[in-house]
Order: structure tokens, then C-alpha cells, then sequence
């Protein structure tokens, strides 16, 4: 299997304090993992850290084995895409016009988007379930309305890897589950990797292939989600009582709060 | 036998406040004397005068800025591009000869209706061209060299000059006239303005120079240094300019300032008389610490008399000379009018 | 289909993304309208010149010394070019600083180019520097230094965070409009007045000269910063969403605040300071062409020479033979139509 993404010992330092230390993981291509832990664990400095924004004091991150120092910021938009947590647009643009934003890593200076740069987005927004949404002003959005069209966007660069910052942590109950059916699929129907930040225990368990748990900037556990979300590990890491079972209906674990 | 040139002399001026001059006095036209065989023997002698020079008039001339202007015949068609000079040329009978003026050329009131060309800081030159005229006269300070040159390449004459002091002004009224081929007009006029300036300084030689606080602004208070006209007027009436040693041109100075700098006299210049600057004066008063409010002698004057380079200076020379130095016998020209003078 | 959110009928002809060929093509419209601007402007002013004249003067038959030819070619058209100069680069400043900051208000002045600019300027005027070459140069050089003091004073990590930019520009702005306060209350009367015309915007120095350095300086920066077009799209998303997709915006963004400033900077030189072109005209193009810059830059640059052309031409005849200052006119007319502006947008202001 390709290893599509390393962290090996990485270490990040703010001015207040290490937020990350000697985290080490990887992604392979076609998996989906989550990054689970209690605010402050350094779940979005890993994001950051994973797609060169921020770059770590200690360690290494390689991209296709390569160390992500080598790439361009065009060459890593190709390879990785990011979905933020929320955006906001001070000017007005259609949702198809931010969604071929994704396609300027692919762009060359004076290039105007060509058919093949329309047809990705297109079809970007057919995957993220925003096609009907093409012509709207995407400040008149609601909130799950934008999420799936900066999904679209992330998928119009035609990434191996899409990096989500909290993608539910906004929305109702019904688009929680929406989204990451969505995730899943485009994982199998695509072949695209996911790193997923999330509050969501349980959509998390039961979505994802791995999890990590991170704990005051160090890796927790890692594993799959069974292996990972015991009751001691989530007690240890969330700092309150729980008890683990499974969920009815899915058989994956369910973590309820004493 | 003298000849006089007509032209309106200062004696026959009469003394208001305003103008400069008592109402119906026309003073703007050439006046004849009288003498009928004075006045046959003038027109034979300017006939010939005329023809004997008439083919060599074409002249050169030298300007302030060392520019060289070129005049073929005496200018027909004068723009004046400051009040100041619009009364110069007015004074030496040329008013029908000015073509254009500038926006505020209140003085004398004929000149307000002649055709306007911008205001003396924002000249439009478009204006200029299209009035055609053969001489433009400029100032140093306030015209934009950018416009002088436009007019020098339209082909228009333009002669700047500088007049900075009293005297100054005197010699650019002779030099205006020799400009416009009335020098004998200009050079009497000289004569006769240097003849009252000289009286004034022989009769305030040796005496003290009182302390003068010159208020060319009510709120805020403003004042002159010695980079000024008005500075010069009062050195020339024989006074000390209490804030001539101050670095800005045109410097604020507060109540106490002047409380400490116990001024003999006290003048405010303005354009009116009464409201506000009476109100000025008023305030003064409430201080007799200043000697110059114990001993009463605060004043207003016309503004227009003392601050612009132009013949109406003399006049103000007079005035302030006056109220600087009342112990002085100024008849011999007249009583010094009690004007403004707050006894 | 039947109801346009005010947010629909704001991005105008939007929807569809914006094309090479719609790019020249609004261009070539305005272009037109600005060549017919600058023709009327020239047959505008306080002496009259009519078609014959124009007509003879434009094809040569005219005689050296005619007045006709005079006032069109030596005092109308080098004020109408500069005023399309200074127009252009004004409203294209407006655009980037406003694409830069990612906020609506900000103006080509908003970091303290402008009193930077005034206060070079403003020491020139005091120590009777010439006012083709020495004062333009100081205003240019007071350009570059509050420049160089805004990005020092304002930099931070991921390469100039924009909040702290314009703080700084603000507290560098404060500082020298009391420096030129100063120098105010201790200038000489006619000092004084020269002043304040530079400080409301004077395009009536305008000379071949200036043109010259001005003209090709300006279309250089336009060049350049039109290469950002895409850029600039992406970082009005927000830096670190630009940055993930591809822009390397630390680079973008001091190349692009470095041109702007620099091509504000000149024409400021010359033209004094003018308000309100680099905030209305960018505002008005994005109503009614979208917010892609590959198509707001020339319409924006373009409407601001159009539109400053013609404030100047009516600052010149509105109380001739006396001169309004042009910065009198643009915020007499960008004003009214800012407050409309803000009514209509209201709490959408920021677009959210």
C-alpha cells in the first residue's frame, strides 16, 4: 500500500508552548481517518502541520515519501486539499466560481478556466451533492449548504488527500451523518484519502478506519476505532467518566457520558 | 513752466477712511490744469515727442526673476495678475488699458468689472489666452511659475515683479510705468510718494521707537514678523515691531505674550470698520497693564493700507505713523484724522 | 428562478465565471467611453474651442502660436491625461488594498501612502523645492518610507497579518498628518495655499514631462499586478484558505502591496491627494461586474480614469474662471453615493 502521508516525530511549538510532540503517523491512500481528542490536544495544529502551513520545530512530514519541504505550494495544492471549519467571504462570488478556486494549482499565470477545468468542478459539486447550488451567491448559504460546496472545491484540485477541520461541528444532527456518508463514499468511489478533526465520537467511530487520539499534543493511541475508544483511553484523554458499548443498530462502539 | 502731468497728486486726495480718497473725487482721469497756453505748448511738444520716438520705443526689460521681456510697442491690453498691481496700473491712469484682473481686485471699485482671470493663487491661464492681451504683470510669491511659463509660450509678455518693502513698492510702480510707456507718470509718482515717505522718516528720526503689536487676525490672534510689509510700514513710521523676531512669517501669539511683551501701541488691522474688530479692541481694554491700553492707544486701520505692496501704502504709512508718533507735527500735509484713533 | 436575492442581483452578471473574452470585451467597451470622455473634456474649459478647431488642431493644419492649439495641447490634454492617470491608479489601489485587507473600506490611503506622500510633499513646498521634479520626488520618497514603516511596524508571522498592517498604517497616518499640521500652522500665506490645493488633489501642474515617468510606471504596475488576478481571488477567500489551495501568499502579497504603493505613491506625487476614487469605483465595478479580479482590475482602472476625467473637467468649469480643487468634487459625489452604498448593503456589508 502507498503511503500517501508520514508524520515521524513531529514536533510544534507556539510562543505559549509545545502544541504537538513527537507525533508520528501516516495515512495510506483510501482511508479514512479521524483525529479525535479534547480542545487544546492539537488536533488543528496537525492539520496545519500536515498541509505546510505551519512548519514543525522537530521532525519530519513526507508526502509520497518526498519531504513536503520539496513541494511547491501549487504542487502540494494538487496532492492535498483542506476544508475549513468555516469561510468567510467578504466579497461575492457563485459557488461555481469558489469551486474552480480549487483548480488553480492546476492553472497556469494567465490562464482562464478551460472546458476540462469546468468539467472537475462540475462534477466536484455533483460528488459533494452541491451541483444545484452552482449559480447561488455563496454568502446566501446555510451552513451545511457551504460546507458541501468548500468540499467540492477541495475535491475540484484533485487531491490524493482531504484534510477536514471540524466539518460537523456546525450542523444539525441529520447533516452530521449526511456529511460523513458522503465522506465515505468518496472515499470508495474515489479513492481519496480523508484526515478528519472531530468533536463527533461516535459518527467518528463509526466511520472511520482509524482514529487517533491525541492528548495534550502526543499521540494517545492509534489504531482502529474499536481499539482506540475504550473507556480508559477516553476517560484518560476527556478527563471524565464514561462507559463504552456498542451502537445497536451498527455495531460500532458508542461511548456514552457517566 | 512745469509741466504737470495731470495725474491725480496726493494733496488733492481727500483723507477718508476707506478708499483713500473723498467721494467724487475722480481721480482716475487725467486731469488738465488749466493753463490754456500750458496747454497748447504740452500738445506740441508731446506731437513731437511721439514722432521723435514713436520708431524707437520697442524696449527690453529685465524682471525679477532675471527673465527678459521683450515689449515692441507699449502695452494696449494688460492683465494684472494681483490686486496690488491692479491698483498700481489704476494709479498711474492705465485703467483702461487692464484687460483682466484677478478675483479679488476690489480696488478701486472699476476694476471689479473688468474681466476676471482666476484668483491670484490658481491663475487660469485659458482665460488669459483667450483675452489676448500684450503684457501680463505678475507677482514672485502666489503666481505659479508652471502658468508663467504656459503664457511666456503662448507668445504673451509676462514681466513678474517683486515688491517686498516700502520703498520696493515705489520703485515697481516707476518700473510699471516704464513698462506700460508712461514713465514720466511713474517717475513723478515716485518723486511725490518718496517726498512723503522721506517727511515721515525726517520727522520720526532720533525719536524712541515705541513698542508696536501689530493684530492682523482676531481669533486666533495673529501677528507679523520682520519678513513683512506691514513690518516694514511700522519700522518706516518710526516704531518697533514688537514680534519681529519671531521665526513664523504670520505667527499665532497669545494674550499672555503680548501682556508680556508691553506694547506702547496696539493697532488692528482690518477691512471694516466697527463690529468685530471694534469687539477686538474692546477686549484690549480690559487690560491696563499694557501701556499701551493705560495710555489709550489701541487703533484699527484699513487693512488694505498697510498689507499689499501698492500706492495706498504711503497712505497707510501716514496713518500708522501717526498713531505711533502722535507727538509729532504732521500738518504741513494735514491733520491727522482721529479715526480709529481711541482717545 | 422568479426572486434575486440582493445578494444575486450584487454579484451582477455573476454565475457565470468570467472568461478571457469578457474581459476584452468590457475593456474594449470602456476604453471607448473613456476616448469619448477625454474628447469632450478637451472641448470643456473656460475658452471655448469648437469642432472646427479641434478638428484643425488634431490634424495638424493649426498654426504654431494658435490659441486653440495652445490651450488644448499645452493646458487641457496633459491635465486630462494625468487626470486618467491618476484616476486609473487610484481605483486599481483601491481594488488590490481592498482585496489585500479583505476589507471593503480600505482605500489606496488606508496604510498612509497619502500623508506619507503630503508630508514629503508638504517639505518640499516649505523649502521651495521645483514643483516638477523636487516635490514630486519627496512626495514619492514619503510614499516609499511610510511604506517601509507600515511593513516594518506591521509584520508579523505568516507574512504580514492583515489587522496589524492596518493598524499600523493608521497610527503612521496620524503621526504625519500632525507632522503636516505642524508645518501648516507655520507656513507662509502663499506656502500655505499651495499647501492645501496639493493636499485636496491639483491636477493643473500637469506637464509632458511627468507624463512621461508617470504614464508607462503606472501601466508597468498594472501589468504586474494583473498577473495576481487569480491570486488575489483566492486570498479575499482568507489567507490560509488561499494558502491550501496553492497561493503562495506571502509572496503575492508584498509583491502586490509593493507595486500598489509604489504606483499610488507616483501619481500621488503629482496629483496631490484625491479621496474617494479608490473606494467608490472599485465598490461600483464589483456591482456590476463581479469580484473576480481578472475582470475588476481594468474595469475598476478604467472607471476611475472615466470618472476622474470628468470630476476633474467640471473642478475646472464649475466656478470658472475659478478652480475647485478635485478633491472637492469626488467626495461631493462619492459620498452621497457611498451612504447609499452602505443603506442598500446593510448589515451585509461584509458579504457574510
Amino acid at each position: 500500500m502507498d503511503r500517501l502521508l508520514n508524520l515521524k516525530k513531529v514536533g510544534y511549538r507556539y510562543d505559549s508552548g509545545w502544541a504537538l510532540r513527537d507525533v508520528s503517523m501516516d495515512i495510506d491512500a483510501g482511508e479514512l481517518v479521524g483525529i479525535l481528542g479534547p480542545n487544546g490536544s492539537g488536533k488543528t495544529t496537525l492539520l496545519k502541520v500536515a498541509d505546510r502551513i505551519l512548519e514543525p520545530q522537530e521532525g519530519d512530514v513526507l508526502l509520497r515519501g518526498q519531504s513536503i519541504q520539496a513541494y511547491s505550494r501549487p504542487a502540494l495544492a494538487r496532492e492535498i486539499a483542506m476544508v475549513p471549519q468555516e469561510n468567510h467571504f467578504q466579497f461575492a462570488f457563485s459557488c461555481l466560481e469558489v469551486v474552480l478556486m480549487g483548480r488553480f494549482p492546476h492553472m497556469g499565470l494567465f490562464e482562464f478556466e478551460g472546458e476540462r477545468d469546468m468539467a472537475v468542478a462540475l462534477e466536484a459539486m455533483k460528488a459533494a451533492h452541491c451541483a444545484d447550488l452552482a449559480q447561488r451567491p455563496i454568502n446566501a448559504l446555510s451552513g451545511g449548504e457551504k460546507q458541501r460546496v468548500l468540499l467540492a472545491r477541495a475535491l475540484a484540485q484533485e487531491p490524493g488527500l482531504v484534510l477536514l477541520d471540524e466539518p460537523t461541528s456546525f450542523l444539525d444532527l441529520r447533516f452530521k451523518k449526511e456529511i460523513f456518508e458522503l465522506l465515505s463514499s468518496l472515499k470508495k468511489e474515489r479513492g481519496v484519502s480523508l484526515m478528519i478533526v472531530s468533536h463527533d465520537i461516535d459518527l467518528s467511530a463509526r466511520y472511520c478506519d482509524r482514529i487517533v487520539l491525541l492528548d495534550r499534543g502526543r499521540v494517545y493511541a492509534e489504531g482502529t476505532p474499536r481499539e482506540v475508544l475504550t473507556a480508559g483511553n477516553v476517560e484518560a484523554v476527556y478527563g471524565c467518566p464514561v462507559t463504552v458499548d456498542n451502537n445497536p443498530a451498527t455495531g460500532t462502539p458508542r461511548v456514552s457520558i457517566l | 513752466m512745469r509741466i504737470k502731468t495731470g495725474f491725480p497728486q496726493v494733496e488733492d486726495i481727500g483723507l477718508g477712511f476707506f478708499w483713500g480718497n473723498e467721494p467724487g473725487e475722480e481721480h482716475m482721469i487725467l486731469r488738465d490744469h488749466g493753463r490754456k497756453k500750458e496747454q497748447v505748448f504740452l500738445a506740441l511738444a508731446c506731437i513731437v515727442l511721439l514722432l521723435a520716438a514713436a520708431p524707437c520705443w520697442g524696449k527690453v526689460f529685465r524682471d525679477a526673476l532675471n527673465r527678459t521681456v521683450v515689449l515692441d510697442s507699449p502695452p494696449q491690453r494688460i492683465v494684472s495678475l494681483a490686486p496690488n498691481i491692479t491698483e498700481i496700473l489704476y494709479y498711474l491712469g492705465l485703467g483702461e488699458r487692464v484687460a483682466g484682473v484677478t478675483q479679488y481686485s476690489y480696488y478701486p471699485p472699476e476694476a471689479m468689472k473688468k474681466p476676471k482671470v482666476g484668483s491670484y493663487i490658481r491663475v487660469n491661464a485659458e482665460k488669459i489666452i483667450e483675452l489676448k492681451p500684450d503684457l501680463v504683470l505678475g507677482t514672485m510669491d502666489g503666481n505659479s511659475s508652471h502658468t508663467i511659463d504656459l503664457l511666456g509660450q503662448a507668445g504673451i509678455p509676462v514681466y513678474v515683479v517683486n515688491p517686498r518693502s516700502v520703498r520696493g513698492t515705489i520703485a515697481t510702480i516707476a518700473c510699471i510705468s516704464d513698462l506700460a510707456g508712461v514713465k514720466e507718470r511713474g517717475d513723478e509718482a515716485a518723486v511725490l510718494l518718496t517726498e512723503r515717505l522721506e517727511k515721515i522718516v525726517r520727522k520720526t528720526t532720533g525719536l524712541d521707537r515705541p513698542t508696536v503689536f501689530l493684530q492682523i487676525n482676531i481669533k486666533p490672534i495673529m501677528t507679523v514678523n520682520s519678513h513683512t510689509i506691514h513690518n516694514d510700514v511700522i519700522r518706516l513710521a518710526g516704531g518697533k515691531n514688537m514680534t519681529g523676531n519671531l521665526p513664523i512669517t504670520y505667527p499665532r501669539i497669545s494674550r499672555e505674550e503680548v501682556l508680556a511683551g508691553k506694547p506702547d501701541v496696539i493697532i488692528i488691522s482690518s477691512m471694516e470698520r466697527g463690529g468685530r474688530f471694534e469687539r477686538a479692541r474692546q477686549e484690549w481694554l480690559r487690560w491696563p497693564s499694557i501701556p499701551a491700553v493705560k495710555h489709550r492707544r489701541v487703533y484699527l486701520v484699513d487693512s488694505d493700507l498697510i498689507d499689499r505692496p501698492s500706492p495706498r501704502i504711503i497712505r497707510g504709512l501716514e496713518i500708522m505713523a501717526s498713531f505711533i508718533h502722535p507727538e509729532v507735527n504732521w500738518s504741513g500735509g494735514r491733520e491727522v484724522e482721529k479715526d480709529g484713533a481711541a482717545k | 428562478m422568479g426572486l434575486q436575492s440582493s445578494e444575486e442581483a450584487e454579484m451582477g452578471t455573476l454565475g457565470k465565471p468570467v472568461t478571457a473574452a469578457k474581459v476584452v470585451k468590457v475593456s474594449v467597451v470602456l476604453i471607448t467611453i473613456l476616448v469619448i470622455t477625454v474628447i469632450v473634456a478637451t472641448m470643456i474649459g473656460t475658452a471655448t474651442v469648437t469642432w472646427e478647431q479641434l478638428w484643425n488642431v488634431l490634424s495638424g493644419h493649426a498654426r504654431e502660436t494658435d490659441p486653440a492649439k495652445l490651450v488644448i495641447f499645452r493646458i487641457r490634454l496633459p491635465r486630462i491625461i494625468l487626470a486618467g492617470l491618476v484616476g486609473f491608479s487610484l481605483s486599481l489601489g483601491g481594488v488590490v488594498f481592498q482585496a489585500l485587507l479583505r476589507n471593503p473600506l480600505a482605500d489606496p490611503f488606508i496604510l498612509g501612502v497619502s500623508s506619507g506622500s503630503a508630508f514629503g510633499a508638504v517639505i518640499g513646498i516649505m523649502f521651495g523645492f521645483s514643483f516638477t521634479f523636487g516635490i514630486p520626488a519627496l512626495a514619492f520618497g514619503g510614499a516609499l518610507l511610510t511604506m517601509y514603516l507600515v511593513l516594518v511596524v506591521g509584520r508579523k508571522k505568516i507574512g504580514m497579518e492583515s489587522s496589524t498592517i492596518i493598524l499600523a498604517g493608521v497610527i503612521i497616518n496620524a503621526f504625519f498628518t500632525a507632522v503636516i499640521m505642524f508645518f501648516i500652522a507655520t507656513a507662509v500665506n502663499d506656502q500655505l495655499h499651495t499647501m492645501l490645493f496639493w493636499l485636496y488633489g491639483d491636477l493643473s501642474q500637469s506637464r509632458f514631462g511627468e507624463l512621461a515617468i508617470a504614464g508607462p510606471a503606472v501601466l508597468v504596475g498594472f501589468v504586474i499586478l494583473y498577473c495576481f488576478g487569480k491570486h488575489l481571488n483566492l486570498i479575499t477567500a482568507g489567507e490560509e484558505a488561499a494558502l491550501h489551495l496553492g497561493v503562495d501568499v506571502g509572496k503575492a502579497k508584498l509583491v502586490c502591496f509593493l507595486v500598489v504603493s509604489l504606483v499610488v505613491g507616483l501619481v500621488v506625487a503629482f496629483s496631490g491627494l484625491i479621496g474617494f476614487v479608490g473606494l467608490v469605483i472599485p465598490h461600483l465595478c464589483r456591482m456590476l461586474f463581479g469580484s473576480d479580479h481578472r475582470l475588476l482590475m481594468p474595469a475598476s482602472a478604467l472607471g476611475g480614469a472615466i470618472f476622474l476625467i470628468a470630476a476633474d473637467t467640471l473642478a475646472r468649469t464649475v466656478i470658472s474662471p475659478s478652480e475647485l480643487p478635485v478633491g472637492v468634487i469626488t467626495a461631493f459625489l462619492g459620498a452621497p453615493f457611498f451612504i447609499y452604498l452602505l443603506r442598500k448593503k446593510g448589515s451585509r456589508w461584509t458579504g457574510s
